[in-house]
């Protein structure tokens, strides 16, 4: 015979159990959905933008001042992973932003992007930044369109000097989709693989916030190798075409600084890309 | 358990879980007469992972199930074919409560209804059987991982929520004969 006191107990028990099965707890985590804000360098005011990119002071390098700047950004993903290779995507995506925009670098406000992020709470380490060049369906004004064409990842235009040299440049930065290999195919090409991105992702948070810096698009660029070429209307260019052999165009050295300008700048994982989260 | 596969959203498939403890409450009945037959159940269970001490997925906090029937001559001593007529009606009401889902998900409780109804005459026996009486649509299976439909102009690589819709109500009319002879 059970005592009216272990009855009572093992009713309160189960009345707990049943209680706590309809109420207590989670599963933890949660999916989330945040506002995105991208803009340029954080500096008091936006316009042109004066520095070494050698980094170091004095400079021993080119001094750069950048007049214009444009980049077409996205999708992000957010990985709580490395990339296991270039070729291929990996890891887990928690956060994704799956639109298209375009930055000014050298404007410091931050601007909304369509469609903000979306996904799970947690722990980024990388991002994925795709360098697509810009499509119809992505929101970008008229004038953005007119710079950037249909080709180009982004637009640069300014001067660099250095002694008495000084070198006037515009150019578009497009991706050359005619060098994918298997090794290093499209998804290779067209993004910057792993740019850090240590945020935590939680309820609390309402953006993640980017800003570009562009100083580092020109760290290993050496404006010398525009030279060997005519300028157009005073300022040095160049063009894909720049590095295709059986091209009349090609140049090896605009070949090389293309190639610095976006390998060795614009896909940077460290420095040219700043993610933070604000409540 | 100690050893437990369970949906993963970041591997988008199942995978090996820590170990769980689900303590829970079975109540049943069952009561039987000359012409009917009830049989009902309400089960309630908390279940909890032993290192997190956080809900386990997938697993309902609440499911309740009840099957009534009723069987016998019909009443008034009514005849077909010169066979006395035997009706069967059955009632299923199944309640599922909320499950916990991953990422502090929660999927709303189900009510299901089934019904049935037969006419026996001798060897010839007919009737309907109706499953979501009501026609009530809800998720029958909630899960989430990362997928992409192309439902936005690149490439969807998070974890999101999907489901598969329950059944919508389904009749079923059926008519059989037995060649077995009566004894």
């Amino acid at each position: 015979m059970t005592a009216p006191r272990d009855r009572w107990l093992r009713t309160m028990a189960l009345a707990v159990v049943g209680l706590c099965a309809s109420t207590c707890g989670s599963t933890g985590g949660a999916l989330i959905k945040i506002g995105l804000r991208a803009g340029g360098l954080s500096r008091p005011a936006a316009g042109p933008l004066t520095f070494c990119n050698a980094q170091d002071a004095p400079c021993t390098g080119w001094t750069v001042t950048l007049q214009t700047a444009r980049i077409v950004l996205g999708p992000l993903y957010f990985n709580v992973d490395p990339p296991p290779g270039e070729s291929t995507r990996g890891g887990v995506v928690i956060m994704q932003a799956t639109e298209q925009f375009v930055v000014d670098p050298l404007d410091p406000a931050l601007k909304d992007v369509p469609g903000g992020a979306d996904g799970q709470t947690g722990t980024s380490h990388y991002c994925e930044i795709d360098l697509l060049p810009l499509q119809a369906t992505s929101t970008a004004s008229a004038a953005d369109r007119q710079l950037l064409g249909n080709a180009a990842t982004a637009y640069v235009a300014g001067s660099a000097s250095k002694g008495s040299t000084t070198v006037p440049f515009a150019g578009l930065v497009v991706v050359n989709t005619s060098v994918a290999t298997p090794q290093q195919p499209l998804i290779a090409l067209q993004r910057v693989s792993g740019a850090l991105a240590n945020l935590t992702f939680t309820e609390a948070m309402q953006t993640v916030e980017l800003r570009v810096d562009p100083t580092h698009w020109f760290d290993a660029v050496d404006f010398a190798d525009l030279l060997g070429s005519t300028p157009v209307s005073g300022t040095y260019t160049w063009s894909p075409d720049n590095c295709a052999q059986n091209s009349a165009s090609f140049d090896a050295a605009r070949c090389r600084f293309q190639f610095h300008l976006l390998t060795d700048g614009i896909k940077l994982s460290v420095g040219v890309y700043q993610f933070s989260l604000t409540p | 358990m100690d050893q437990e596969l369970l949906p993963d959203p970041n591997q988008g498939r199942y995978s090996a879980a820590p170990g769980t403890t689900r303590v829970g409450v079975v109540g049943a009945i069952r009561a039987t007469g000359r012409f009917f037959d009830e049989a009902a159940s309400i089960t309630t269970v908390n279940p909890r992972f032993d290192d997190t001490h956080s809900l386990v997925p997938y697993a309902p906090l609440v499911v309740g199930r009840s099957d009534t029937a009723l069987f016998g001559p019909l009443p008034g001593n009514l005849r077909l074919l010169d066979h006395r007529l035997i009706g069967e009606a059955g009632l299923g009401i199944s309640y599922i409560g909320k499950r916990a889902l991953p990422f502090s998900q929660f999927s709303d409780p189900t009510l299901q209804i089934d019904a049935s109804a037969y006419l026996r005459a001798g060897p010839v026996r007919a009737g309907v059987r109706v499953t979501n009486l009501t026609n009530n649509q809800f998720p029958l299976s909630q899960f989430f991982y990362a997928s992409d439909f192309h439902s936005r102009p690149f490439a969807t690589l998070a974890p999101a929520a999907h489901f598969t819709a329950a059944p919508p109500r389904i009749v079923l009319f059926t008519i059989e004969l037995d060649l077995e002879r009566e004894n």
